[in-house]
């Protein structure tokens, strides 16, 4: 079929392909006193479309079953979707045995992205989950293989929302922002300490209860410093699941993991909790540039980036005010060369308890919960 | 931890007809794309994540070191995708076929047979291929839908929304491209 046959055919299918079967023969009768040479062929191509009706119609590959609220995974039920990414869906779930019903947060891999035999990325979390047991870390329930072949993992279910969105609903203040990202900073030198990266902290990642402690999660790409077992290539490089925004650039650009990964991601969590904005505005259109953007180019200061943010009248800006020094401890996170940022998330912690200490005393956060808004 | 799982190898491996590279480059890459597609599309719930940070994260993944490819917008990153799929699992139907003429019936013995689908990936695809280019050059509009559909996987509402055109154009253009693929399919 050479284009400009088609190119005449294509606009009379149009119209025939809008018209029940029996009207398609009476139009081609119509057509055949008009357009003679066409018309045995627009009626062949129907009629081939009528012979080979399955033909492409199913999808190369097929979609993955999805799960619906309600569905059964081994002995869990679940319930609604909490959260999902590229390699894994997790669900609020109740696990159903006998009379005992409890919630927990079953995240399931999506099925055919890896082998099921093995489920290397599911194992992979488990065996990070198994490392330690900490109050800042769901506890890891049951890992399993559905009869469908479904992967999954069983956590203890957490509810609580992301750090920035706490910051925001509760009208956090500069210092009450700071006092929270501290018990973040503990958490993770925790998981430093039982030589664990993280690699994905961002604030989804960040989770703050109702009681106000500080939990993570997701441990899906997080590596082991002592290199006591090779990480898993799917889980890591193959499908490399970080997200962009909150990668450190090192860690971007593929190199060995490091507790100054989390030292960068935990930056920029700081920063967006501080400023009310994130570091970097990918712009639509130049990935390209974006790229560059997160690699090479600077950053406007926290208290600047805050300015902004008041002047747009956004809710998510914090009460009170920053200053060169809170800069200066927040920008030396977010350092493109790791050498230059705090050597751990441990100095981080101190650098911003100096601050704290070192800022006039105004209410002390166990007698208020607010900090009086500051004129301007 | 160096690169070398990067997907990019994977992607060589199954166009050299490594049948376990090609299971793994298509999930990869299909599991990505919906679960992109349905972020962007079902709204949001991750509040922390925007459009555009999804497909960079993605078109990193997808790429690997080979960040030389530019996208207008999402609908291009999506076309993009669907292509590459159908041209990995064309590069792999093309060495397999020559592995068999070649002799080398030990290495085919070893690669499952596809005996579900309805094409099977030898020269049923590459047949399918030929037919593509044609619709290519004589209509591009509706061999990307055509990829977009059968090879990406994607529905066609999901299509419309990621070409920013209506479902019913998407769902005719469909339509026709079949019939021209049909045609020149049976008249090879």
């Amino acid at each position: 079929m050479d284009p400009e046959r088609w190119h005449r055919l294509s606009p009379l299918l149009d119209a025939l392909l809008e018209l029940a079967p029996d009207q398609q023969l009476a139009e081609l009768q119509r057509l055949r006193s008009q357009q003679p040479d066409l018309t045995d062929e627009l009626g062949a191509l129907l009629a081939l479309e009528q012979e080979h009706a399955s033909f492409l119609q199913r999808p190369l590959l097929q979609a993955a079953a999805q799960q619906q609220p309600g569905d059964r995974v081994d002995s869990y039920r679940l319930q609604h979707l909490l959260g999902e990414g590229g390699m894994s869906t997790v669900w609020l779930a109740t696990h159903e045995a006998g009379t005992n019903t409890r919630q927990v947060a079953l995240k399931l891999l999506l099925p055919g992205l890896v082998d099921t035999q093995r489920s290397p990325g599911l194992d992979h979390e488990a065996l990070i989950l198994s490392r330690f047991a900490l109050a800042c870390v769901p506890r890891l329930l049951q890992a399993g293989i559905a009869a469908e072949g479904q992967p999954y993992l069983a956590l203890e279910y957490v509810a609580g929302l992301p750090i920035t969105e706490h910051a925001v609903r509760h009208a956090l203040s500069v210092e009450q922002r700071i006092r929270l990202f501290l018990q973040a900073c503990t958490a993770v030198s925790q998981l430093h300490e039982h030589r664990v990266v993280h690699r994905d902290l961002k604030p989804a990642n960040v989770l703050v209860t109702d009681e106000g402690s500080v939990c993570l999660l997701d441990f899906g790409i997080a590596a082991v410093l002592d290199g006591s077992w090779p990480p898993p290539a799917h889980a890591d490089a193959a499908v490399r699941s970080f997200t962009l925004q909150y990668a450190a650039p090192e860690q971007v650009r593929g190199e060995a993991p490091s507790v100054v990964n989390d030292v960068y991601a935990l930056g920029v969590v700081l920063y967006e909790l501080l400023a009310g904005s994130k570091p970097y505005r990918l712009r639509r259109r130049s990935d390209a540039e974006s790229d560059q953007a997160l690699l090479a180019v600077d950053m406007p200061t926290p208290s600047i980036a805050l300015q902004r943010c008041r002047q747009d009248a956004l809710e998510v800006a914090p009460s009170g005010e920053l200053d060169a020094e809170l800069d200066a401890i927040v920008l030396k996170a977010l350092e493109k060369e790791p050498a230059a940022r705090h050597a751990s998330v441990q100095s981080l912690s101190l650098a911003l308890t100096d601050y704290l200490d070192s800022q006039p005393s105004q209410n002390p956060p166990h007698l208020s919960g607010r900090l009086p808004r500051s004129p301007g | 931890m160096t690169d070398t799982a990067d997907i990019t190898v994977w992607l060589d491996s199954a166009r050299n007809g490594d049948r376990a590279a090609l299971d793994h480059v298509l999930s990869t890459l299909y599991h990505e794309l919906h679960a992109m597609a349905r972020r962007q599309l079902c709204g949001q719930y991750g509040h922390t994540l925007d459009a555009t940070s999804l497909v960079h994260e993605s078109y990193l993944k997808l790429l690997g070191s080979n960040r030389s490819a530019r996208f207008e917008d999402r609908g291009h990153f999506f076309a993009y995708a669907a292509s590459s799929m159908r041209s990995v699992v064309v590069d792999y139907a093309r060495n397999r076929l020559a592995r068999k003429r070649g002799g080398d019936l030990k290495r085919v013995a070893e690669i499952p047979e596809d005996v579900e689908g309805p094409l099977r990936l030898d020269e049923d695809m590459l047949s399918l291929n030929d037919a593509l280019d044609k619709l290519a050059a004589a209509d591009p509009r509706l061999a990307r839908v055509v990829e977009m559909r059968y090879f990406a996987g994607l529905s066609e509402l999901e299509i419309a929304e990621l070409l920013q055109r209506s479902e019913r154009s998407i769902r005719r253009d469909w339509q026709k491209a079949r019939l021209f693929l049909l045609s020149v399919m049976s008249d090879a």
